[in-house]
């Protein structure tokens, strides 16, 4: 396991994972839940590029590209997508990284298969 | 599972308080404007209120609660949803089956926001935890992000295309031109819909509505009251909610109306092709593809034709959609926005139409959508109207 690694919610009862993070599993409602490694395979399921935000911290770096995804251990997640626009099917690897302005964000690699 | 209909129940005195971009009025002006609006429209005195049901993004810290000492209102049955854009409709149901069971005799629904300027980023940045955590680190682009991700998807998986929604948007502004209170009232073309700057693509600047502030605002109460104050009325046929139906789609692809449709439909012993108008939830105009599908307008997939197909002009003799302009012509004030929909079909129904009044506007839909915790919005309602006796 390396710092790149994947970590999700993972419920003890179920061993079933979920996004956003949640105390209790909305599976099973059990109560035991921890952060574990997980599968960072993925699929696009849809795309948008953002040209306006909320935030100045945002403004400097649009066009941004951003993604659902959905995860192969049967989570969906939005992402941020590395290198630019990417269609709807394409696998990508899911890890832990940095948003355009420096805040810890999930960002999406395409490539990689299963 | 059949939805009951509402006996002896009258929703009567859609008021609608000119918006505004700007405001220098707190949230309790607007809701007072749209009270005091409601008892001088109505005749009924502040006193006989004895039920309030209200809806705001912006009233805290205050709440429902705090708006009674606010207006010296004492009342018996009090409520407050969080639902945004379906509360219009959930207010009517609930404040109607209220009603039906003695639980209040005069309800006051009272929707209010505050929502020009920073206002909008400010609710955005404490709108949900899933939010918080999931949706707004990538790019704090509010509800246009899960929105964008949602038409890209659904263009993808029908087809559909720029044009087909902007074929919404400029009925919508027509309809909107002359409904005294939009604020945006110049008509749109399909060339300046296509120009429009992107703002979250697919989306673009006319798919969006505007933050802005207002008030909307209807009584619930029996019948035979709305006759003696010779009030016009609408009757409620049916009325259901659903929320977070569908929550294993990856994408969002429809609301809650496809699991409540056949007990709404039935209640009101009519279909879809009965419906003079549609009051349709349009915060973007792929959700209103999703009501033209979900409460059988078309089947599942098919909105795109049947919106090439369809005049949505309240006066073009095809599905009169969105009478009043909607939101995309009113702007957009926070969970006021839900009651759009409602005002509207009430004063068509009771052929009190501020604007273009529909022909033959006997039985309606008004249909809700909204609060988008996470990816999706998760609340659905509709209700179908009625002109009542002497309305
Ligand atoms: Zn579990």
């Amino acid at each position: 396991m390396t710092a790149d690694t994947l970590r999700l919610p993972h419920c003890q009862a179920c061993q079933r994972s979920h996004w956003p993070p949640r105390e209790i599993c909305p599976h099973c409602l059990g109560e035991t839940v921890t952060w574990q490694p997980a599968d960072g395979g993925g699929q696009v399921m849809a795309t948008a590029t953002l040209h306006h935000s909320l935030s100045p911290d945002f403004a400097p770096h649009m066009p941004l590209h951003v993604a659902t995804v959905a995860l192969d251990c049967g989570v969906r997640a939005i992402v941020f997508v590395a290198g630019g626009a990417l269609k709807n099917g394409t696998r990508v690897i899911v890890t832990p990284g940095r948003g355009p302005s420096g805040q810890e964000a999930l960002v999406a690699t395409p490539g990689a298969a299963r | 599972m059949t939805a009951r209909g509402y006996e002896g129940v009258a929703a009567a005195v859609p008021v609608t308080v000119p918006y505004a971009r700007r405001t220098e009025h707190n949230v309790h002006w607007w809701f007072g404007r749209a009270l005091s609006e409601l008892v001088r429209q109505s005749g009924i005195g502040k006193d006989e209120i004895d039920g309030l049901i209200t809806a705001s993004y912006t009233l805290r810290p205050d709440t429902a609660v705090s708006l009674t000492e606010y207006f010296g209102l004492t009342v018996r049955w009090l409520e407050d949803l969080p639902m945004g854009g379906a509360s219009g409709p959930i207010a009517l149901r609930h404040a109607a089956r209220a009603v039906e069971a003695g639980d209040a005799e005069v309800v006051a629904c009272l929707p209010a926001d505050v929502l020009g300027g920073d206002a909008f980023g400010s609710l955005m940045e404490n709108y949900s935890s899933f939010s918080r955590d999931g949706a707004m680190p990538y790019g704090e682009a509010g509800p246009n992000l899960p929105f964008a991700l949602i038409t890209q998807n659904y263009m993808e998986r029908t087809g559909a295309t720029r044009e087909e929604f902007g074929r919404i948007c400029i009925a919508e502004r027509h309809n909107g031109a002359a409904f005294p209170h939009a604020l945006l009232k110049k008509p749109l073309t399909m060339e300046e819909y296509l120009a429009a700057r992107p703002i979250a693509e697919p989306l673009h600047l006319y798919d969006c509505v505007m933050p802005c502030s207002g008030a909307e605002a209807f009584l619930v109460m029996r019948e035979d009251r709305a006759k003696s104050r010779k009030l016009p009325y609408a009757r409620i046929l049916a009325g259901i909610e659903r929320h977070n139906a569908f929550p294993e789609d990856g994408v969002q692809i429809s609301g809650g109306w496809p699991v409540e449709r056949d007990a709404l439909y039935q209640a009101a012993g009519l279909g879809p092709g009965d419906m003079a108008f549609l009051q349709a939830y349009d915060d973007y105009p792929v959700i209103v593809m999703f009501q033209l599908e979900g409460l059988g307008f078309c089947p599942a997939g098919e909105a795109p034709a049947f919106v090439r197909e369809t005049d949505f002009t309240a006066d073009g003799g095809g599905l009169p959609l969105n009478t009043g302009g909607g939101q995309l012509s009113l702007g957009q004030a926070g969970a006021v926005g839900g009651f759009v929909g409602l005002t509207e079909g009430l004063r068509q129904v009771t052929g009190q139409a501020l604007g273009i009044q529909v022909a033959n506007a006997d039985v309606g839909l008004v249909s809700g959508y909204g609060t988008v915790n996470f990816d999706r919005g998760l609340c659905s309602s509709a209700v179908i109207l009625t002109r009542g006796e002497g309305a």
